[in-house]
């Protein structure tokens, strides 16, 4: 039981590529909404939300990793993660399924376009690989 | 099981309450001399205290109040004058109790040493006689006369007891003098009298604060005067119990007296009196912690919001449905939301204030002191004591004040020789006031000293480097006097220890700017400088003018709003590049926060703007902005560590939308537009 929810991911998508997030990880997952930009901050990010009366700082992911932008859409979603004792949202192209891995492996030089400090490590259920971020470093300043 | 740590914090509490009223005594017996009251006040804190700490077990307190105790019944008998010797032992007393005090706060135990102190007190108590043996007791006074006046109501009472078959009596009681807590005694008693009738009156009122040890009670029972006397009299802390009958014109009877009675005794104590019955009834009061306050105020918020996005989306339901008449419920029902909220939301504010007395009392002591070190005889003037002002803001302020008080002092007033050679009064005075002004708190620091010279502060803030020749010979008057909230500054010639400590007048103003805040300062040479703070009444919700820079919605405190124009384009001027326009004989340099904010400009299909003129203390700014909206509550909230400190940026707002706006933070600002000229100018041109 322990294992199994060890495992379990949020998969997000952002482009073609996908990315899996820890579900301990995940606070919430909201639709996209008004977003107020702030000035003279960190470039990546997006600005602040209005989440049940607080004010939720949210990054915007394809930004972070520096991909083209790409307008909202409905499936255009906002990802609630913990970070250190408060909540940042993540823009995310779609929230696609929760999956669970059968198993992780370290990230190798991968395919994938997106800086390696970013990565945990790859994760594996049958044929698929995705690659499992970690948040923490996404966060960070 | 009693919770300890509970114990402690009303223990702390109860300390921190004893030693603020110790010191406001001590003072008063210092200026105005010895009376019974004062000393009896005096010696009623050192028995609480006494009788806390050493249940809480904190033996150097419970030696060193003891002691305290020792001396001043000496003086409450007469037999140790009140010297100055005397009072200084005083206040190291009560310096020494709050070291105390603090120890316990930090670790729970003592340390600071008090075999001084006590020899001290030791010493000053063999100056006089031995301790005395027995407590004089004041008789219960005669029969006949008492303390309650006519009243309707009570007398309708006694008169009905009285056919219904009851007697009416009088029964005064006398309470030990080491009796804690005396109003539930006073209820214990009352509700044995309440026995076989009821208690129509007491005297003085039961209330937490009462001190009086005789209470009077009218009683109408069914019982006789020896019964009641039995119901009482074995009773725990009563000393004296004298009952008799009572008919209902001698109510009556008083009031015609009253007339003359009572004017000897008021005016003996006309003052205290009424003073004493407003403390009472603040002093009706439970205690809420801090954090729970804090948790209605941020519910109450949400509230606010909420409840602005109700109007708006029935606003908006209306236009959709115009005839629909659910909607006119919906509306009525918003409006009386509107109307609680609203209520709820100033009790919320209400309970979060607390009386900038508070801080006050803090003054006399330090000013004391402080004359005595600089030897210059001061008096100093508090008004306003009672004005309330939010904890929050009440916390924040009370360094600035004190610094503008020693600031007053030590280079307000001048030395006692040059006073006699101005021909002023040798005594200087120093007024602290508060008082409201429509939605914000004005507190001035006034002194009669010297006055602030212009060409002196010109000259020093050249000699410091601060400002190029040119550039000082430009100023006014005025703005010389405002260099003194220049970044080190300081014109006193040489530094003393009392407010040159490196602590400037910029941090003062920094401090008051930070709580959305102004300081102004007005002075005339010979005559004394005034200091004027207006400050917000609170600090979690504050009245914002929603302006739009482009498509975004910026909120500015309407407390740095100074005031709103249009101007045509051509009334604009360009000065050495910067856009100022001219507003009231004065030039105001012009700033497009887009630039700041890398919000692209919009393209101006009028011939006019809209400039925002804001300020803090001397310094105006105009802010161009595309639109207003208004101006409405707004809560105040933290944009949250993640994204940090942002200049020009106090927090953030919910809007009635549910979208966020940010504050603008006015200091913030005119440091942008100070650090970032060159951008703007390049941009302004184009």
């Amino acid at each position: 039981m322990e294992t199994e929810q060890e495992l379990q991911y949020v998969v997000i998508a952002l482009g073609q590529e996908r990315y899996g997030i820890h579900i301990s990880e995940v606070y919430e997952i909201i639709k996209m909404q008004a977003i107020t930009a702030v000035p003279k901050s960190q470039p990546f990010l997006e600005g602040v939300t209005n989440l049940r009366g607080k004010i939720l700082p949210v990054i915007n992911l394809r930004r972070r990793f520096k991909m083209e932008p790409a307008d909202n859409s409905k499936h255009t979603r906002i990802v609630v993660a913990k970070y250190k004792d408060e909540l940042v949202g993540i823009v995310v192209d779609a929230v696609e399924q929760v999956t669970t891995f059968t198993e992780i492996q370290p990230t190798s030089d991968t395919s994938s376009a997106v800086d390696r400090h970013f990565m945990q490590g790859i994760g594996l259920v049958q044929e698929e690989i995705t690659c499992v971020l970690n948040i923490e470093q996404v966060l960070a300043g | 099981m009693f919770d300890r740590k509970e114990m402690m914090e009303a223990f702390l509490s109860e300390v921190n309450e004893e030693l603020e009223k110790l010191e406001i005594e001590i003072l008063a017996l210092e200026t105005a001399g010895y009376t019974d009251k004062n000393i009896q006040s005096i010696f009623r804190v050192a028995h609480t205290l006494k009788g806390s700490s050493a249940a809480m077990g904190f033996n150097e307190m419970k030696q060193l109040t003891h002691e305290m105790e020792n001396v001043l019944d000496q003086i409450r008998h007469g037999k140790l004058p009140v010297t100055t010797e005397a009072v200084n032992v005083l206040f190291q007393c009560l310096d020494t109790l709050r070291l105390l005090k603090e120890d316990i706060e930090a670790d729970r135990t003592s340390h600071t040493a008090t075999d001084a102190i006590v020899a001290e007190l030791r010493s000053l108590g063999d100056g006089g006689q031995e301790k005395p043996v027995a407590v004089h007791n004041p008789g219960v006074a005669e029969a006949g006369e008492h303390p309650f006046e006519w009243n309707e109501e009570h007398a309708a009472a006694l008169l009905q007891a009285e056919l219904d078959g009851m007697g009416a009596f009088l029964c005064r009681v006398m309470l030990s003098e080491l009796c804690e807590m005396k109003q539930v005694r006073g209820h214990v008693i009352a509700e044995r009298l309440n026995a076989g009738g009821f208690v129509v009156a007491v005297h003085p009122e039961l209330t937490e604060s009462m001190e009086a040890r005789e209470i009077c009670f009218l009683v109408a029972s069914a019982f006789d005067g020896e019964e009641l006397q039995r119901q009482i009299s074995n009773l725990m802390d009563v000393e004296q119990t004298h009952i008799s009958g009572f008919r209902c014109d001698m109510l009556r009877a008083q009031e015609t007296e009253s007339a003359l009675a009572p004017i000897v005794e008021q005016s003996a104590s006309a003052s205290p009196a009424g003073k004493e019955q407003d403390a009472k009834r603040l002093s009706q009061t439970i205690r809420v912690g801090v954090d729970r306050i804090e948790n209605m105020m941020n519910l109450v918020g949400e509230l606010v919001i909420d409840q602005t996005r109700i109007i708006q989306l029935g606003n908006r339901l209306r236009d959709a449905y115009p005839s629909d008449e659910n909607i006119d419920v919906l509306e009525q029902v918003a409006n009386h939301f509107t109307r609680v909220i609203g209520e709820l939301q100033e009790s919320v504010m209400k309970t979060r204030m607390l009386p900038i007395g508070q801080l006050f009392n803090r003054f006399p002591r330090m000013v004391r002191d402080l004359s005595q070190t600089l030897r210059k005889e001061i008096h100093l003037v508090m008004e306003g004591e009672e004005t309330e002002l939010d904890r929050t803001v009440i916390e924040e302020i009370g360094d600035p004040l004190i610094h503008l008080l020693r600031n007053a002092i030590d280079h307000g007033i001048e030395s006692k020789e040059q006073r006699l050679a101005m021909g002023k009064p040798l005594v200087g005075t120093v007024r602290i006031s508060a008082a409201h002004q429509e939605n914000q708190v004005v507190l001035t620091v006034e002194d009669d000293g010297a006055g602030i010279d212009p060409v002196r502060m010109k000259q020093s803030a050249v000699r410091k480097g601060l400002l190029s020749q040119q550039a000082a010979d430009a100023l006014t008057d005025q703005e010389c006097i405002e260099l003194v909230f220049l970044p080190g500054f300081s014109t006193a010639s040489t530094i003393s220890d009392v407010s040159g400590r490196g602590v400037g007048m910029d941090i003062v103003r920094n401090h008051i700017e930070k709580l959305n805040g102004l300081i102004d300062v007005q002075t005339t040479q010979g005559q004394g400088t005034t200091f004027i703070i207006k400050l917000p009444l609170t600090l979690a919700i504050l009245r914002g003018l929603l302006v739009k820079l482009n498509t975004s919605t910026f909120a500015l405190p309407m407390g740095s709003v100074v005031e709103i124009v249009r101007y045509d384009k051509r009334d604009i001027y360009s000065l050495k590049g910067q856009p100022v326009v001219k507003n009231r004989e004065k030039v105001i340099p012009l700033l497009w926060l887009h630039d700041q904010f890398h919000i692209p400009r919009k393209p101006r299909t009028r011939d006019n703007v809209f400039v925002v003129i804001v300020g803090i203390a001397e310094k105006r700014i105009g802010l161009i902005v595309d639109e207003l909206i208004g101006n409405q509550e707004i809560v105040v909230k933290s944009t949250g560590s993640y994204i940090g400190k942002i200049d020009g940026v106090s927090g953030a707002t919910i809007l009635g939308d549910g979208s966020v706006a940010l504050i603008l933070d006015v200091t913030g600002i005119f440091q942008l537009a100070g650090q970032t000229k060159p951008v703007y100018i390049e941009e302004g041109a184009s």
